[in-house]
């Protein structure tokens, strides 16, 4: 790792950026999710690696989770309208995001990352998500869209969780 | 045995006890009678490359390492070191050439075999280390697949799997280009489900819950474009009970998942135009007949979509709780069109994050939990089609099979025959031979 130096870090970026992850939790936690699509751009990707595959590639390795648009929109109307059995009745979620950094790419982009746990109450029982964000975000008027928003779980399997019927 | 299972033809009526799926002397029972006795699936020669390459996992309770030694031969031992047992690879995955134990220091080749420990002169001369080596579990492999066994004196593996190893067939012989093979994929899917193992096994023979549970992927289906509807999924369906408690449920529904794209299309015609070449039109039109999954006695899946290729094992951990490990099986070299389409259908439905099994998961769980303590002397039914020629897996001729495999094993209750007679006219047969199949 390069050594650090916090004369090139955007602090104001990373504000920014800080301030969009959290209104994402937001919407999420709230399950606002049909605002949560107003979020990705029509292009994105969301994608979960298998945990003992954390680098692989969604064309060639298997994922846990690999959406486009499509899926992701099909995915909210399935959750929003009571057709996931195991998201009835609908969790309790709180998602931690820290460790925030922003860089801001050649092509206008920006490249986020954070780590996060999310916690899921569903019924008596509380599961956790532990992992990293590695997000493409695209500046939208005032805001971000997402173009790739990837969570890389620090779990080595989902054993003690079972399945993950949220958006992570 | 009554208590447990009330198999009763001349009524039409099958049922078990709910006990089966709660009690831990029956689960007990079953380790020992089925889980020491039958094959199980260990892994796939494709995993291990090279030689000296490793996996670990654990297997009916046991951890094991899945190794092919420095020779290039497939082996399996008990991973713990045969002095006092600490775990000799505590890594999942890897190449070794040699394993030392962390504890004393005994060190064993790839073969298993004890090469070295120290302070070996404190040892009496009649010491023999070529006693001492890790501690081997017998292996077989059909086609590739390795399966394991703890039965002193078992069968053959191929008389173990009988008929289906004709369906076990289907998959390496979708090889791009035989001399690659198969591959599997990085990437491995390993999740649970808080509910015994049996009704894991049960959700796979069980088609009759897909339209209710996962109306949420069929609607995703259609909205993607896809003609789909309840008829076109039960086209042709058919359920193959074989001897041994395994079983196939196979429908002409063609390709789940979304549409193909146009690059998608061009590449399937080419495969399949190359498949029919190096197999003849009859085999692939039977490989490609359409969507089948094939279930192993007692814990073995693999789920052929036509595209994705799932093999799921679930291992029983206690009654109540069961790890579920899924890896993709994929012809090595196919074009990328494919394994990106291939890796789509697979992801939307099959995984522990897709839009069906969590459904699958949650619901298995609230079964489970609907035991309680199990106190009531209720009763499990799947008595569905017994009155009928059930050939579909929309009716319950394939719990009924597997459970009345189960009951040989753990309750020596020689299983009744259905009270009707089972077709033993395979559509895939009459397909062949008409070439009326197609995908």
């Amino acid at each position: 790792m390069a050594p650090l130096d916090l004369d090139t870090v955007d602090h104001a970026l990373r504000q920014r950026v800080e301030a969009f992850m959290y209104h994402e939790a937001d919407l999420l936690d709230g399950w606002l999710l049909d605002d949560w699509l107003t979020l990705l751009e029509p292009d994105v990707r969301y994608a979960v690696p298998a945990p003992d595959c954390p680098d692989g590639d969604p064309e060639k390795d298997m994922f846990l989770v690999h959406d486009d648009r499509f899926l992701l929109e099909q995915r909210v109307r399935q959750l929003l309208g009571g057709a996931a059995a195991a998201e009835m009745p609908q969790s309790k979620t709180q998602r931690m995001i820290t460790n925030v950094s922003a860089m801001a790419r050649d092509d206008g982009t920006v490249a986020a990352r954070a780590k996060f746990v999310v916690y899921r109450s569903y019924r008596d029982r509380v599961d956790s998500f532990i992992g990293a964000y590695d997000h493409i975000l695209v500046p939208h008027g005032t805001s971000y869209r997402f173009r790739y928003r990837k969570a890389v779980l620090a779990l080595n399997s989902l054993l003690e969780q079972g399945k993950i019927s949220i958006i992570v | 045995m009554d208590r447990l299972i009330r198999d009763e033809p001349e009524n039409f009526r099958f049922r078990v006890n709910r006990r089966t799926l709660t009690d831990e002397a029956i689960f007990a029972e079953e380790m020992a009678r089925i889980f020491d006795k039958c094959w199980l699936y260990l892994g796939h020669e494709a995993e291990l490359g090279e030689p000296g390459e490793f996996r670990t996992r654990t297997v009916a309770g046991r951890r094991l390492i899945f190794m092919r030694d420095r020779q290039g031969e497939i082996g399996c031992f008990i991973n713990a070191c045969s002095h006092r047992g600490a775990t000799i690879c505590p890594n999942e995955s890897g190449r070794a050439r040699s394993f030392t134990c962390p504890y004393h220091g005994w060190t064993f080749d790839t073969g298993g075999n004890l090469m070295g420990l120290p302070d070996s002169a404190k040892y009496a001369d009649g010491f023999d280390k070529a006693q001492l080596g890790l501690h081997r579990v017998r292996t077989e492999s059909y086609r590739g697949f390795v399966f394991i066994t703890f039965n002193p004196d078992p069968p053959s593996l191929t008389s173990y799997l009988g008929e289906m190893t004709s369906y076990l067939d289907l998959i390496p012989d979708q090889a791009q280009d035989p001399a690659l093979g198969m591959e599997v994929l990085r990437g491995t899917q390993t999740y649970s489900a808080r509910c015994n193992w049996k009704m894991v096994v049960e959700n796979i023979g069980d088609g009759a819950h897909a339209l209710v549970a996962h109306r949420r992927y069929l609607d995703m289906m259609i909205a993607s474009g896809m003609d789909f509807s309840a008829s076109t999924m039960m086209k042709d369906q058919y359920a193959h009970v074989m001897e041994g408690g395994h079983f196939v449920m196979q429908s002409s529904a063609g390709a789940w998942g979304r549409p193909s794209g146009e690059e998608e299309v061009v590449a399937q015609a080419e495969r399949r135009r190359l498949l029919e070449e190096r197999h003849g039109k009859a085999y692939a039109d039977r490989l490609f007949a359409g969507p089948r999954a094939l279930v192993m006695f007692p814990n073995f899946a693999v789920i052929d979509l036509i595209m994705g290729i799932t093999i799921r094992v679930m291992q029983p951990v206690s009654p109540a709780f069961t790890s579920i490990t899924q890896w993709q099986i994929a012809p090595r070299g196919e074009p990328a069109a494919l394994r990106r389409q291939r890796l789509d259908n697979y992801l939307t439905f099959w995984g522990p994050a897709g839009m069906a099994t969590p459904d699958d998961v949650a619901i298995l769980e609230s079964i489970q939990e609907s035991f309680g303590g199990n106190r009531d002397d209720l009763w499990q039914d799947m008595s569905k089609g017994m009155n009928m020629d059930a050939l579909s897996g929309q009716e319950e001729l394939l719990l009924r099979h597997f459970w009345r495999r189960w009951a040989e094993l753990v309750l020596d209750k020689a299983p009744a025959a259905e009270p009707h007679s089972i077709a033993s006219d395979l559509p895939y047969t009459r397909s062949a031979a008409t070439g009326a199949a197609g995908a």
